[in-house]
């Protein structure tokens, strides 16, 4: 073989340039995903070190949180539907008050574990005192109930009748109740 | 060129096999690393006028010559011729030695393998010696060492490294003229040497126990010194060394003293030390010693070279390459087990840390019901509370738990609603009154203030 000066530079430096084109080939792709897993690596530690602390916590919640939970209202788990005889309750609270419900619309459920969150949207008529009473009387109910949506408009001009919606938010648990022939 | 941190080896036929001496060259100063003899393997007869190349070499010849090999060709097989060139260019030198070589030769020049040798430089040149040699015999030479593994890197004249170990012995004048027979059993040559350079170098076919040595002798050294005198203009020999491993006759001496009229000394070689320390000695002045070697073989052997470096080079990048690449795998794979790790613990305490989360979203969640402060009522209460006194109302009232109320009214006159903005302000209640706005408009003939307000609640840090 016969081979100058000028072509052993040549193929050492196309050798090297050859091998460094395979290595950025190869380390390129490998560096991609080794940034995500970095990445990945380091928003799992802080979850860990957030999820530690949680569990860590913890304690300190379950007291306030049972204490919290003792005065929801259950149903059982196997119930389809709650909407109907929460607002059967809120309908019976506002007609105690003289507050009129035109119309209530029930949201989505939203779980969160046992606990259950349920909006329902009510239109309502009635004057201020009836809405105020009203309103003192769910944050009577405790837990139960939060109305986080209030909206109160005059219906008829200098006769004092308001009207408006409010959603109202019940929280209560959903646990497996036995049926009456189960408890005989 | 000096030669540093090598190791040289002459190597040079003897009656019954081959003798070496191999130089060890460290830091500039140098020394006998070793030398010994072995015997031709096949044992046949060899005469003394065979070449190296004729040589049955012992197989274990490779293991004993050791870096740079160096072999010497016999007078015989050499054409030579001493000039003094009007320069002292070694370029200019080589390209003349080719033609002068060309007058004296009876083969073509390009079945010859040319070299010179600068004896001495004088004031108006150099005084050159010239040295061919029949590539045939060179190419066979290499070709028998070649067999044994062995490479050779010079081809010397054995006449030339005996010189120099009379010259270091100090048995050669650097004054007068004299002649020099040197028979080593594998060649006999007939130098005539002045000032210690040798102005002609020739073979001599004779035998030391033949009956007409001295006629012969005599024959030879009246040509040599008759071929001269055209030449050179010099004074007369005043002596003859004669150097041999067998004695000479006292009887052959007085004879060829009495005709040539010339002092006969004679030496014995054994006196000396081998033939191979003189050649190996030689090769350390690499720069003024004759080289027989083909350019072929330099160019094969650099070729060699070339390649073994390139192979080198190639693999040294192929390992740092391979050795890049590992490592990067290698910190590739502990940062995949160390996710693999984090993400296993990240696992084990997934259930609990699941439990722990959905435990605190429910405790938010219920915190928000029991938390009054900011309540539908509390915020009723406390707008209607700062009502002031006076013909002012809502037109709509909207409450947006975390988020605040909006406001739209009317008032008798913009004084009104100004004071009842400023007392929202000032309320610890809300944090912020915002897009206040009071128009006055005329509806029906009457003329009333319209306003309308944004009323924002402080924000509620999460606890944990």
């Amino acid at each position: 073989m016969k081979i100058s000066k000028n072509e052993m530079i040549l193929g050492v430096v196309v050798l090297a340039g050859g091998l460094g084109w395979v290595t950025l080939n190869l380390v390129e792709k490998q560096m991609t995903e080794w940034k995500s897993m970095a990445t990945e690596m380091e928003k799992m530690e802080q979850q860990m070190r957030l999820d530690k602390r949680r569990i860590n916590m913890q304690e300190e919640w379950i007291a306030e949180l049972k204490e919290l939970q003792k005065n929801l209202r259950a149903f059982d788990i196997n119930q389809r539907t709650v909407a109907p005889e929460l607002m059967k309750t809120i309908k019976i609270i506002s007609n105690k008050h003289g507050l009129e419900i035109t119309r209530s619309q029930p949201r989505n459920e939203k779980p969160t574990g046992d606990l259950y969150e349920l909006g329902i949207n009510c239109t309502w008529q009635g004057e201020l005192k009836s809405v105020i009473n009203f309103l003192a009387d769910l944050q009577r109910q405790g837990v139960n109930y939060d109305v986080r949506t209030l909206n109160i408009k005059p219906v008829e001009e200098k006769t004092g009748k308001l009207g408006g919606n409010m959603v109202i938010h019940c929280a209560y648990t959903k646990k497996p109740i036995p049926s009456e022939t189960e408890k005989q | 060129m000096h030669i540093r941190d090598k190791i040289i080896t002459a190597a040079c036929r003897i009656q019954d096999g081959i003798e070496w001496t191999t130089l060890r060259i460290k830091d500039g100063t140098y020394e006998i690393a070793c030398q010994g003899a072995l015997s031709s393997t096949a044992h046949t007869e060899m005469d003394a006028e065979d070449t190296v190349a004729a040589m049955q070499l012992p197989t274990e010849l490779s293991a004993s010559l050791k870096g740079d090999l160096t072999v010497a060709l016999r007078t015989a097989e050499l054409l030579t011729r001493t000039m003094e060139f009007p320069t002292s260019d070694p370029e200019e030198i080589a390209e003349m030695v080719g033609f002068q070589i060309d007058k004296i030769s009876p083969y073509p020049l390009d079945q010859l393998d040319l070299s010179y040798e600068i004896l001495r430089t004088t004031e108006t040149g150099s005084l050159v010696l010239m040295v061919g040699a029949k590539r045939e015999s060179i190419d066979s030479i290499g070709d028998t060492f070649e067999e044994k593994g062995v490479q050779i890197h010079r081809i010397d004249a054995r006449i030339l490294g005996w010189i120099h170990l009379l010259r270091d012995g100090g048995h050669i004048s650097n004054d007068n003229c004299e002649f020099l027979i040197v028979d080593d059993d594998i060649d006999c040559s007939l130098v005539l040497l002045h000032k210690g350079s040798p102005l002609v170098l020739r073979s001599l076919h004779v035998h030391l126990n033949a009956e007409d040595l001295v006629d012969e002798l005599v024959h030879e050294l009246n040509y040599t010194l008759t071929t001269l005198d055209a030449e050179h203009d010099l004074p007369s020999p005043t002596a003859i060394h004669f150097w041999s491993n067998a004695e000479i006759s006292k009887i052959v001496s007085s004879e060829l003293t009495e005709r040539c009229g010339i002092d006969v000394h004679t030496h014995t070689l054994i006196a000396l030390p081998p033939l191979s320390e003189g050649m190996v000695r030689r090769t350390l002045d690499k720069n003024e010693c004759i080289e027989l070697i083909p350019r072929e073989w330099v160019e094969y052997e650099e070729r060699k070279r070339l390649i073994k470096k390139f192979f080198l080079s190639s693999a040294s990048i192929a390992s740092i390459w391979l050795i890049v690449l590992l490592s990067f795998y290698t910190i590739y794979k502990i940062r995949d087990f160390q996710y693999a790790a984090v993400k296993k613990k990240a696992e084990a305490i997934a259930p609990a840390a699941q439990q722990a989360r959905q435990n605190q979203e429910k405790l938010q969640a219920l915190r928000a019901y029991t938390d009054r402060s900011q309540s539908s009522l509390e915020c009723l209460r406390e707008v209607t509370q700062l009502l002031p006194i006076g013909d002012i109302e809502f037109v709509s009232y909207s409450y947006t738990k975390g988020k605040g109320v909006s406001l739209r009214g009317t008032a008798s006159n913009d004084t009104l609603v100004n004071d009842f903005f400023l007392v929202l302000s000032n309320s610890k209640f809300f944090e912020q009154l915002k897009d206040q706005s009071v128009t006055t408009k005329t509806t029906k003939g009457v003329r009333r203030a319209v306003f309308s307000a944004t009323l924002e609640l402080p924000t509620k840090e999460d606890q944990e």
